[in-house]
């Protein structure tokens, strides 16, 4: 047909409302829901848009997000702004060579 | 431990086409067919206990997303082949018998859901909606609105502010009148070529990561040879109202998680 699925973050959305929410629920021995579809799927959303990206510029902060993950869950909050302050300090370093990079003429 | 992961049911007339291969649940071990009268189910094994995967499914999301995508695309793949019921996401059995004992006692269901499923198609349509485009549209061009207007700016300057307040919330209501009118219609329209459709919650922008607003989301059950009609109309309205701030999508053939969203 002409119309096929959707690519990225809609396909996300379309499944996730799909898998999780709908589908026959016959009583499995194991009951295992899922409290909340529309709060997971925004999670699962930014992850999956977001990891590869940032992994690739060394921004894996989102680890240590207690909101994204439990490993983190047991952190304290000093140890996030900590870890804020070194990621603006990157973010700006970024942005310097960024900027020096481009001043540089193309050939 | 091992349990035994259900993907979903299919008519035992139709178990006779071979399974293709594929893995599992924990990506190891492949999947197979437990034939239970009318009705087989398609299954893996999986070696984990109840306590590890509700742990998992509580508190890690990157499992959750991979296992909720391996459970689609293997379903998406099995639905281009049988008639097929899906289940949920994560319906897990400890053991062959307590599958049989479900299964019969649903037989009937069953039975039901496969004649409403065969030969049809789930689609899944929604619309966007530039708010702020359409808001500016509803406006300007609005006579009662326009009217409206000129009398507030006769008003004392305190009369103002309150009747403008009044006014904006006016127009807000037109907008969402206007969205829902325009979306029924064209709901009506794509509904004559489905056996049934169904209208569904609209997610807000922080689910969809989309700047335009979800102004529609419905579900169709379409016969397999009504579906090109319906892309047909589907794509007349999309050509007629882009322009205007609109933006449609429809997805299919999925699996027919909604329409075979019974409970035991």
């Amino acid at each position: 047909m002409g119309v096929e699925h959707p690519v990225q973050s809609n396909t996300i959305v379309d499944v996730l409302e799909k898998v999780l929410d709908k589908g026959v629920v016959v009583a499995g021995d194991i009951r295992v829901g899922i409290a909340d579809v529309e709060l997971l799927t925004i999670k699962i959303r930014l992850i999956v848009s977001s990891v590869d990206k940032a992994k690739e510029i060394g921004m894996d902060w989102w680890e240590n997000d207690p909101y994204l993950s439990s490993k983190a869950a047991d952190q304290n909050t000093k140890a996030l702004e900590e870890e804020n302050k070194k990621l603006h300090e990157r973010l700006e370093q970024l942005e310097r060579r960024l900027e020096t990079s481009e001043a540089k003429p193309r050939y | 431990m091992s349990l035994l992961y259900l993907y979903s049911f299919i008519p035992t007339s139709e178990s006779n086409q071979p399974l293709p291969s594929l893995k599992g649940f924990d990506g190891d071990r492949e999947l197979y067919m437990i034939s239970i009268g009318d009705v087989t189910a398609i299954v893996c094994d999986v070696a984990a206990s109840e306590e590890t995967i509700k742990e998992k499914m509580d508190q890690d999301v990157e499992w959750l997303q991979e296992k909720a995508f391996h459970h689609h695309e293997t379903v998406l793949q099995l639905t281009k082949i049988y008639t097929l019921i899906p289940l949920k996401f994560c319906t897990l059995y400890k053991s062959e018998d307590s599958l049989r004992n479900t299964v019969e006692s649903n037989q009937e269901k069953l039975r039901e859901t496969f004649s409403l499923l065969e030969g049809n198609e789930e689609w899944n349509v929604k619309i966007y909606c530039d708010d702020e485009a359409l808001r500016k549209q509803i406006s300007e061009q609005s006579p009662s609105i326009q009217a409206k207007r000129e009398e507030i700016e006769a008003l004392s300057p305190g009369k103002k502010f309150f009747e403008r307040k009044k006014m904006d919330q006016y127009i807000d209501q037109e907008l969402e009148n206007e969205k829902t009118s325009f979306c029924e219609g064209i709901h009506e329209a794509l509904k004559t070529h489905s056996i049934l459709g169904n209208i569904k919650k609209n997610w807000n922008k922080d689910v969809t990561g989309r700047q335009e607003k979800m102004a529609w989301n419905s579900v169709f059950l379409l016969p397999q040879d009504e579906v090109e009609a319906f892309i047909k109309t589907f794509k007349g309205y999309e050509e007629k109202f882009t322009a205007s701030g609109w933006q449609f999508e429809a997805s299919g053939p999925w699996p027919a998680y909604h329409f075979s969203s019974f409970t035991s």
